[in-house]
Protein backbone atom coordinates (compact mmCIF):
# COMPACT_ATOMS: atom_id res chain seq x y z
CA UNK A 1 0.00 0.00 0.00
CA UNK A 2 2.71 2.44 1.00
CA UNK A 3 4.83 1.53 -1.98
CA UNK A 4 1.90 2.15 -4.29
CA UNK A 5 1.38 5.58 -2.80
CA UNK A 6 5.07 6.31 -2.99
CA UNK A 7 5.16 5.36 -6.64
CA UNK A 8 2.07 7.46 -7.27
CA UNK A 9 3.64 10.46 -5.60
CA UNK A 10 6.82 9.96 -7.54
CA UNK A 11 4.88 9.70 -10.77
CA UNK A 12 2.96 12.96 -10.41
CA UNK A 13 5.59 15.25 -8.99
CA UNK A 14 8.44 14.16 -6.90
CA UNK A 15 7.95 15.62 -3.51
CA UNK A 16 9.66 14.02 -0.62
CA UNK A 17 7.31 15.73 1.78
CA UNK A 18 4.30 14.31 -0.02
CA UNK A 19 5.73 10.82 0.31
CA UNK A 20 6.22 11.35 4.01
CA UNK A 21 2.68 12.66 4.33
CA UNK A 22 1.26 9.65 2.52
CA UNK A 23 3.29 7.29 4.65
CA UNK A 24 2.04 8.93 7.80
CA UNK A 25 -1.55 8.85 6.63
CA UNK A 26 -1.37 5.11 6.03
CA UNK A 27 -0.09 4.56 9.55
CA UNK A 28 3.67 5.06 9.56
CA UNK A 29 4.50 7.16 12.65
CA UNK A 30 8.17 7.48 11.74
CA UNK A 31 7.17 9.52 8.71
CA UNK A 32 5.87 12.29 10.91
CA UNK A 33 9.05 12.23 12.96
CA UNK A 34 10.93 12.84 9.75
CA UNK A 35 8.67 15.76 8.90
CA UNK A 36 9.10 17.15 12.38
CA UNK A 37 12.88 16.97 12.32
CA UNK A 38 13.06 18.38 8.83
CA UNK A 39 10.88 21.42 9.47
CA UNK A 40 11.35 22.12 13.15
CA UNK A 41 14.02 24.75 12.53
CA UNK A 42 12.10 26.57 9.83
CA UNK A 43 8.87 26.63 11.83
CA UNK A 44 10.76 27.80 14.89
CA UNK A 45 12.34 30.66 12.96
CA UNK A 46 8.95 31.80 11.71
CA UNK A 47 7.45 31.63 15.19
CA UNK A 48 10.46 33.34 16.69
CA UNK A 49 10.31 36.14 14.13
CA UNK A 50 6.63 36.77 14.77
CA UNK A 51 6.58 36.25 18.54
CA UNK A 52 10.04 37.72 19.26
CA UNK A 53 10.46 35.37 22.19
CA UNK A 54 12.32 32.06 22.23
CA UNK A 55 10.19 30.24 24.80
CA UNK A 56 6.93 31.34 23.29
CA UNK A 57 8.22 30.34 19.89
CA UNK A 58 9.16 26.88 21.16
CA UNK A 59 5.68 26.40 22.61
CA UNK A 60 4.09 27.66 19.42
CA UNK A 61 6.12 25.20 17.36
CA UNK A 62 4.89 22.30 19.46
CA UNK A 63 1.34 23.50 19.01
CA UNK A 64 1.83 23.88 15.26
CA UNK A 65 3.11 20.33 14.87
CA UNK A 66 0.37 19.02 17.13
CA UNK A 67 -2.21 20.64 14.86
CA UNK A 68 -0.50 19.29 11.78
CA UNK A 69 -0.37 15.82 13.33
CA UNK A 70 -4.09 15.89 14.03
CA UNK A 71 -5.23 17.49 10.80
CA UNK A 72 -2.77 16.28 8.23
CA UNK A 73 -5.64 14.54 6.46
CA UNK A 74 -6.98 17.99 5.56
CA UNK A 75 -3.89 18.81 3.51
CA UNK A 76 -5.39 19.04 0.03
CA UNK A 77 -2.07 18.84 -1.88
CA UNK A 78 -2.90 21.90 -3.99
CA UNK A 79 0.24 23.56 -2.66
CA UNK A 80 3.52 22.26 -1.36
CA UNK A 81 3.40 20.66 2.04
CA UNK A 82 5.97 23.13 3.33
CA UNK A 83 3.77 26.06 2.27
CA UNK A 84 0.78 24.51 4.04
CA UNK A 85 2.91 23.95 7.12
CA UNK A 86 4.18 27.54 7.06
CA UNK A 87 0.64 28.79 6.78
CA UNK A 88 -0.32 26.89 9.91
CA UNK A 89 2.78 28.25 11.62
CA UNK A 90 2.10 31.86 10.62
CA UNK A 91 -1.54 31.74 11.67
CA UNK A 92 -0.77 30.08 14.97
CA UNK A 93 2.09 32.45 15.75
CA UNK A 94 0.00 35.51 14.95
CA UNK A 95 -2.70 34.19 17.29
CA UNK A 96 -0.13 33.71 20.03
CA UNK A 97 1.33 37.16 19.40
CA UNK A 98 -2.11 38.70 19.90
CA UNK A 99 -2.42 36.82 23.18
CA UNK A 100 0.93 38.11 24.42
CA UNK A 101 0.42 41.66 23.26
CA UNK A 102 0.26 42.97 26.83
CA UNK A 103 3.50 41.29 27.75
CA UNK A 104 5.36 43.19 25.04
CA UNK A 105 3.86 46.44 26.27
CA UNK A 106 5.26 45.68 29.70
CA UNK A 107 8.67 45.12 28.17
CA UNK A 108 8.45 48.48 26.45
CA UNK A 109 7.57 50.16 29.74
CA UNK A 110 10.50 48.54 31.52
CA UNK A 111 12.79 49.71 28.74
CA UNK A 112 11.35 53.21 29.04
CA UNK A 113 11.97 53.22 32.79
CA UNK A 114 15.62 52.44 32.27
CA UNK A 115 15.67 48.85 33.47
CA UNK A 116 17.04 46.36 31.01
CA UNK A 117 14.69 43.59 30.01
CA UNK A 118 16.25 40.11 29.80
CA UNK A 119 17.19 39.72 26.18
CA UNK A 120 18.62 36.57 24.73
CA UNK A 121 22.27 36.82 23.94
CA UNK A 122 22.70 37.43 20.26
CA UNK A 123 24.78 39.42 17.90
CA UNK A 124 21.88 41.03 16.09
CA UNK A 125 21.41 44.73 15.56
CA UNK A 126 19.35 46.04 18.51
CA UNK A 127 17.83 48.74 16.30
CA UNK A 128 16.57 46.11 13.90
CA UNK A 129 15.16 44.15 16.82
CA UNK A 130 13.49 47.25 18.27
CA UNK A 131 11.94 48.09 14.91
CA UNK A 132 10.67 44.54 14.54
CA UNK A 133 9.05 44.75 17.97
CA UNK A 134 7.07 47.80 16.92
CA UNK A 135 5.66 46.15 13.86
CA UNK A 136 2.35 44.33 13.93
CA UNK A 137 2.63 40.50 13.84
CA UNK A 138 1.23 40.35 10.30
CA UNK A 139 4.01 42.60 8.99
CA UNK A 140 6.62 40.63 10.90
CA UNK A 141 5.30 37.44 9.34
CA UNK A 142 5.75 38.85 5.82
CA UNK A 143 9.27 40.06 6.50
CA UNK A 144 10.24 36.78 8.13
CA UNK A 145 8.91 34.72 5.25
CA UNK A 146 10.63 36.92 2.68
CA UNK A 147 13.96 37.73 4.32
CA UNK A 148 14.49 34.79 6.63
CA UNK A 149 12.83 31.90 4.87
CA UNK A 150 13.50 33.47 1.45
CA UNK A 151 10.19 32.29 0.06
CA UNK A 152 8.97 33.44 -3.32
CA UNK A 153 6.01 35.78 -3.59
CA UNK A 154 3.80 32.86 -4.63
CA UNK A 155 4.85 30.87 -1.58
CA UNK A 156 4.31 33.88 0.65
CA UNK A 157 0.89 34.36 -0.87
CA UNK A 158 0.04 30.71 -0.14
CA UNK A 159 1.42 30.97 3.36
CA UNK A 160 -0.59 34.03 4.35
CA UNK A 161 -3.67 33.11 2.35
CA UNK A 162 -3.87 35.70 -0.41
CA UNK A 163 -2.98 36.09 -4.07
CA UNK A 164 0.45 37.05 -5.38
CA UNK A 165 -0.37 40.69 -6.07
CA UNK A 166 -1.80 41.15 -2.60
CA UNK A 167 1.25 39.48 -1.12
CA UNK A 168 3.52 41.81 -3.11
CA UNK A 169 1.62 44.90 -1.95
CA UNK A 170 1.53 43.76 1.65
CA UNK A 171 5.22 42.99 1.62
CA UNK A 172 6.04 46.39 0.16
CA UNK A 173 3.98 48.17 2.80
CA UNK A 174 5.43 46.08 5.62
CA UNK A 175 8.92 46.87 4.43
CA UNK A 176 8.15 50.58 4.23
CA UNK A 177 6.70 50.59 7.73
CA UNK A 178 9.77 48.76 8.98
CA UNK A 179 12.06 51.26 7.25
CA UNK A 180 10.24 54.21 8.74
CA UNK A 181 10.40 52.75 12.22
CA UNK A 182 14.05 51.82 11.77
CA UNK A 183 15.05 55.24 10.54
CA UNK A 184 13.04 56.81 13.31
CA UNK A 185 14.99 54.69 15.80
CA UNK A 186 18.24 55.67 14.15
CA UNK A 187 17.45 59.35 14.48
CA UNK B 1 11.50 58.53 1.63
CA UNK B 2 9.64 61.36 0.07
CA UNK B 3 10.39 62.56 -3.42
CA UNK B 4 11.58 59.22 -4.77
CA UNK B 5 9.50 57.96 -7.68
CA UNK B 6 7.82 54.61 -6.95
CA UNK B 7 9.65 52.77 -9.72
CA UNK B 8 13.02 53.96 -8.35
CA UNK B 9 11.91 53.08 -4.85
CA UNK B 10 11.14 49.49 -5.93
CA UNK B 11 14.37 49.35 -7.91
CA UNK B 12 16.37 50.36 -4.85
CA UNK B 13 14.70 47.68 -2.74
CA UNK B 14 15.40 45.10 -5.44
CA UNK B 15 19.08 46.14 -5.64
CA UNK B 16 19.38 46.11 -1.87
CA UNK B 17 17.95 42.63 -1.70
CA UNK B 18 20.07 41.37 -4.58
CA UNK B 19 23.25 42.80 -3.13
CA UNK B 20 25.16 42.93 -6.41
CA UNK B 21 28.12 45.35 -6.38
CA UNK B 22 27.98 45.84 -10.12
CA UNK B 23 24.29 46.73 -10.02
CA UNK B 24 25.01 49.16 -7.17
CA UNK B 25 27.69 50.93 -9.18
CA UNK B 26 25.45 51.22 -12.21
CA UNK B 27 22.62 52.68 -10.13
CA UNK B 28 24.93 55.17 -8.42
CA UNK B 29 26.20 56.34 -11.78
CA UNK B 30 22.67 56.97 -13.00
CA UNK B 31 21.24 58.37 -9.75
CA UNK B 32 24.05 59.77 -7.65
CA UNK B 33 21.57 61.68 -5.47
CA UNK B 34 20.11 58.35 -4.26
CA UNK B 35 23.42 56.80 -3.35
CA UNK B 36 22.95 57.34 0.39
CA UNK B 37 19.40 56.07 0.29
CA UNK B 38 20.46 52.93 -1.52
CA UNK B 39 23.18 52.36 1.04
CA UNK B 40 20.65 52.65 3.89
CA UNK B 41 18.37 50.12 2.33
CA UNK B 42 21.20 47.74 1.70
CA UNK B 43 22.15 47.96 5.38
CA UNK B 44 18.55 47.51 6.42
CA UNK B 45 18.14 44.38 4.34
CA UNK B 46 21.43 43.04 5.61
CA UNK B 47 20.36 43.71 9.17
CA UNK B 48 17.01 42.03 8.62
CA UNK B 49 18.63 38.95 7.17
CA UNK B 50 21.15 38.93 9.96
CA UNK B 51 18.35 38.70 12.48
CA UNK B 52 17.63 35.20 11.29
CA UNK B 53 20.84 33.85 12.76
CA UNK B 54 20.01 35.39 16.09
CA UNK B 55 16.57 33.87 15.96
CA UNK B 56 17.71 30.43 14.92
CA UNK B 57 17.48 27.70 17.50
CA UNK B 58 20.44 25.51 18.27
CA UNK B 59 20.76 21.94 17.05
CA UNK B 60 18.71 20.67 19.96
CA UNK B 61 15.25 19.64 18.81
CA UNK B 62 12.81 18.73 21.56
CA UNK B 63 10.90 15.48 21.43
CA UNK B 64 7.53 15.84 19.82
CA UNK B 65 4.55 14.55 21.79
CA UNK B 66 1.59 14.47 19.46
CA UNK B 67 -1.07 13.93 22.11
CA UNK B 68 -1.36 15.38 25.54
CA UNK B 69 -0.73 12.88 28.27
CA UNK B 70 -4.02 11.48 29.43
CA UNK B 71 -4.88 11.57 33.07
CA UNK B 72 -4.14 8.34 34.92
CA UNK B 73 -7.01 6.03 35.76
CA UNK B 74 -6.49 6.73 39.43
CA UNK B 75 -7.66 10.29 38.98
CA UNK B 76 -10.37 9.29 36.53
CA UNK B 77 -12.14 7.09 39.09
CA UNK B 78 -13.77 9.87 41.14
CA UNK B 79 -14.66 11.70 37.97
CA UNK B 80 -16.40 8.62 36.59
CA UNK B 81 -18.20 8.14 39.90
CA UNK B 82 -19.43 11.72 39.91
CA UNK B 83 -20.48 11.42 36.31
CA UNK B 84 -22.39 8.24 37.14
CA UNK B 85 -24.25 9.89 39.98
CA UNK B 86 -25.04 12.88 37.83
CA UNK B 87 -26.36 10.62 35.11
CA UNK B 88 -28.52 8.68 37.57
CA UNK B 89 -29.89 11.90 39.03
CA UNK B 90 -30.70 13.17 35.60
CA UNK B 91 -32.51 9.95 34.74
CA UNK B 92 -34.56 10.08 37.96
CA UNK B 93 -35.47 13.70 37.39
CA UNK B 94 -36.45 12.94 33.83
CA UNK B 95 -38.68 10.05 34.98
CA UNK B 96 -40.31 12.21 37.67
CA UNK B 97 -40.94 15.06 35.25
CA UNK B 98 -42.43 12.73 32.67
CA UNK B 99 -44.69 11.07 35.22
CA UNK B 100 -45.85 14.40 36.62
CA UNK B 101 -46.61 15.84 33.23
CA UNK B 102 -48.56 12.85 31.94
CA UNK B 103 -52.38 13.04 32.29
CA UNK B 104 -53.75 10.88 35.07
CA UNK B 105 -56.70 9.55 33.10
CA UNK B 106 -56.28 7.72 29.90
CA UNK B 107 -58.18 9.20 26.99
CA UNK B 108 -61.28 7.35 26.09
CA UNK B 109 -61.08 5.49 22.82
CA UNK B 110 -63.20 6.85 20.04
CA UNK B 111 -65.53 3.90 19.84
CA UNK B 112 -69.23 4.31 19.23
CA UNK B 113 -71.14 2.04 21.55
CA UNK B 114 -74.68 0.98 20.98
CA UNK B 115 -75.38 -0.20 24.46
CA UNK B 116 -78.84 -0.14 26.03
CA UNK B 117 -79.30 1.71 29.28
CA UNK B 118 -78.28 -0.27 32.34
CA UNK B 119 -81.09 -2.13 34.04
CA UNK B 120 -81.49 -4.71 36.69
CA UNK B 121 -82.49 -7.17 34.05
CA UNK B 122 -79.90 -8.08 31.50
CA UNK B 123 -81.74 -7.76 28.25
CA UNK B 124 -78.81 -9.36 26.40
CA UNK B 125 -77.78 -6.48 24.17
CA UNK B 126 -77.14 -7.33 20.56
CA UNK B 127 -73.55 -8.07 19.63
CA UNK B 128 -71.67 -5.41 17.72
CA UNK B 129 -70.03 -6.84 14.68
CA UNK B 130 -67.72 -4.30 13.00
CA UNK B 131 -67.47 -4.73 9.29
CA UNK B 132 -64.76 -2.92 7.29
CA UNK B 133 -65.94 -0.74 4.48
CA UNK B 134 -63.43 -2.24 2.11
CA UNK B 135 -60.47 -4.60 2.22
CA UNK B 136 -57.85 -1.92 2.83
CA UNK B 137 -57.78 -0.81 6.46
CA UNK B 138 -57.20 2.85 7.25
CA UNK B 139 -54.79 2.96 10.18
CA UNK B 140 -55.27 6.61 11.08
CA UNK B 141 -59.02 6.57 11.28
CA UNK B 142 -61.02 5.24 14.22
CA UNK B 143 -62.75 1.97 13.60
CA UNK B 144 -66.14 2.38 12.02
CA UNK B 145 -68.76 0.31 13.79
CA UNK B 146 -71.93 -0.22 11.95
CA UNK B 147 -75.18 -0.76 13.76
CA UNK B 148 -76.22 -4.39 13.61
CA UNK B 149 -79.22 -5.27 11.51
CA UNK B 150 -82.50 -5.22 13.45
CA UNK B 151 -83.19 -8.47 15.26
CA UNK B 152 -86.42 -10.08 14.12
CA UNK B 153 -86.67 -12.33 17.18
CA UNK B 154 -89.40 -11.20 19.65
CA UNK B 155 -88.03 -10.04 22.99
CA UNK B 156 -89.69 -12.85 24.93
CA UNK B 157 -87.83 -15.43 22.85
CA UNK B 158 -84.43 -13.90 23.52
CA UNK B 159 -82.41 -15.39 26.41
CA UNK B 160 -82.26 -13.14 29.41
CA UNK B 161 -80.89 -13.11 32.91
CA UNK B 162 -83.20 -12.38 35.84
CA UNK B 163 -82.10 -12.50 39.46
CA UNK B 164 -84.50 -11.61 42.29
CA UNK B 165 -83.48 -12.56 45.76
CA UNK B 166 -86.76 -12.29 47.56
CA UNK B 167 -90.10 -11.00 46.29
CA UNK B 168 -93.65 -12.07 45.79
CA UNK B 169 -94.60 -14.37 42.93
CA UNK B 170 -96.71 -11.68 41.28
CA UNK B 171 -93.86 -9.21 41.31
CA UNK B 172 -91.48 -11.79 39.95
CA UNK B 173 -93.86 -12.66 37.13
CA UNK B 174 -94.37 -8.96 36.37
CA UNK B 175 -90.64 -8.37 36.10
CA UNK B 176 -90.15 -11.44 33.93
CA UNK B 177 -92.99 -10.51 31.59
CA UNK B 178 -91.86 -6.89 31.30
CA UNK B 179 -88.35 -8.02 30.42
CA UNK B 180 -89.89 -9.82 27.47
CA UNK B 181 -92.13 -6.96 26.52
CA UNK B 182 -95.26 -8.70 27.78
CA UNK B 183 -98.03 -7.48 30.03
CA UNK B 184 -99.02 -9.74 32.92
CA UNK B 185 -102.65 -10.53 33.69
CA UNK B 186 -103.29 -12.37 36.95
CA UNK B 187 -106.60 -13.42 38.54
CA UNK B 188 -107.62 -11.98 41.94
CA UNK B 189 -107.37 -15.34 43.67
CA UNK B 190 -103.77 -15.93 42.51
CA UNK B 191 -101.59 -17.27 45.34
CA UNK B 192 -98.68 -14.97 45.99
CA UNK B 193 -95.92 -16.65 47.95
CA UNK B 194 -92.41 -15.26 48.29
CA UNK B 195 -90.11 -16.61 45.64
CA UNK B 196 -86.45 -16.54 44.67
CA UNK B 197 -85.75 -16.17 40.97
CA UNK B 198 -82.40 -16.89 39.38
CA UNK B 199 -82.43 -17.48 35.66
CA UNK B 200 -79.46 -17.02 33.41
CA UNK B 201 -79.68 -16.93 29.62
CA UNK B 202 -83.21 -18.22 29.71
CA UNK B 203 -86.15 -17.13 27.58
CA UNK B 204 -89.20 -15.60 29.22
CA UNK B 205 -91.27 -18.61 28.15
CA UNK B 206 -88.94 -21.05 29.84
CA UNK B 207 -88.94 -18.93 32.99
CA UNK B 208 -92.72 -18.90 33.09
CA UNK B 209 -92.88 -22.64 32.46
CA UNK B 210 -90.40 -23.31 35.21
CA UNK B 211 -92.21 -21.10 37.70
CA UNK B 212 -95.51 -22.70 36.69
CA UNK B 213 -94.13 -26.10 37.52
CA UNK B 214 -92.95 -24.84 40.90
CA UNK B 215 -96.04 -22.84 41.91
CA UNK B 216 -98.84 -24.65 40.02
CA UNK B 217 -100.04 -22.17 37.47
CA UNK B 218 -100.35 -22.02 33.71
CA UNK B 219 -99.42 -19.11 31.49
CA UNK B 220 -101.39 -18.35 28.34
CA UNK B 221 -100.40 -16.08 25.54
CA UNK B 222 -103.33 -13.81 24.87
CA UNK B 223 -101.95 -12.78 21.49
CA UNK B 224 -102.12 -9.06 22.21
CA UNK B 225 -98.83 -8.82 24.07
CA UNK B 226 -100.25 -9.99 27.38
CA UNK B 227 -99.89 -13.20 29.33
CA UNK B 228 -102.74 -14.66 31.33
CA UNK B 229 -101.83 -16.57 34.45
CA UNK B 230 -104.28 -19.25 35.54
CA UNK B 231 -103.61 -20.76 38.98
CA UNK B 232 -104.22 -24.30 37.77
CA UNK B 233 -102.33 -26.95 35.91
CA UNK B 234 -103.73 -28.88 32.93
CA UNK B 235 -101.90 -32.16 32.93
CA UNK B 236 -103.27 -33.18 29.47
CA UNK B 237 -101.41 -30.58 27.46
CA UNK B 238 -97.75 -30.88 26.62
CA UNK B 239 -96.04 -27.50 26.99
CA UNK B 240 -92.75 -28.57 25.50
CA UNK B 241 -91.83 -26.68 22.32
CA UNK B 242 -94.71 -24.31 22.64
CA UNK B 243 -94.13 -20.98 21.02
CA UNK B 244 -95.80 -17.81 22.05
CA UNK B 245 -97.34 -16.27 19.01
CA UNK B 246 -100.25 -13.99 18.34
CA UNK B 247 -103.51 -15.79 19.08
CA UNK B 248 -106.63 -14.74 17.26
CA UNK B 249 -109.22 -16.84 19.03
CA UNK B 250 -109.73 -18.65 22.26
CA UNK B 251 -108.99 -22.02 20.61
CA UNK B 252 -105.66 -20.77 19.30
CA UNK B 253 -104.32 -20.25 22.80
CA UNK B 254 -101.20 -22.16 23.40
CA UNK B 255 -100.21 -23.75 26.60
CA UNK B 256 -96.87 -22.66 27.97
CA UNK B 257 -97.14 -23.99 31.49
CA UNK B 258 -95.61 -27.02 33.03
CA UNK B 259 -96.79 -30.48 31.95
Amino acid sequence: MVSVLVEKAKGSSYDEDLILVERFLVGDPTAFESIYKKYYEKVYVIARGILLDGDEAADAVQEVFRLVYQHLGRFDRRSKFSTWLFRVAVNRSIQEARKHKHRHRLVDLSEASGTVAPIEADTSDPMIQAAMTKLVPQDRALLVLFYWEELSLQEIADSVGCNVNAAKTRLYRARERFRQIYEGEAQ
Amino acid sequence: MKGVPPELDRLMWALAEEGSEKAFQEFEQRHPELRVELGRRAMLVKGLRGQKHAASKGPEIPVFRPMQTSAPMRSRGPMLLIAGFALAGFAAASYWATTALMPSEKPKPAVVENRPPPAEINLNPPKIVPEPLDNTPLPNQPPVIQNPPPDETPPYLRPKTVRIRSTSLTNALTVICESGGLRLVTPPNMPNPDVVVDYQDTTVIDMLKDLGRQYAFTAYDEGDGSVLIVPAVDSKKDPVGTKMSPVKSESDRKYVGPP
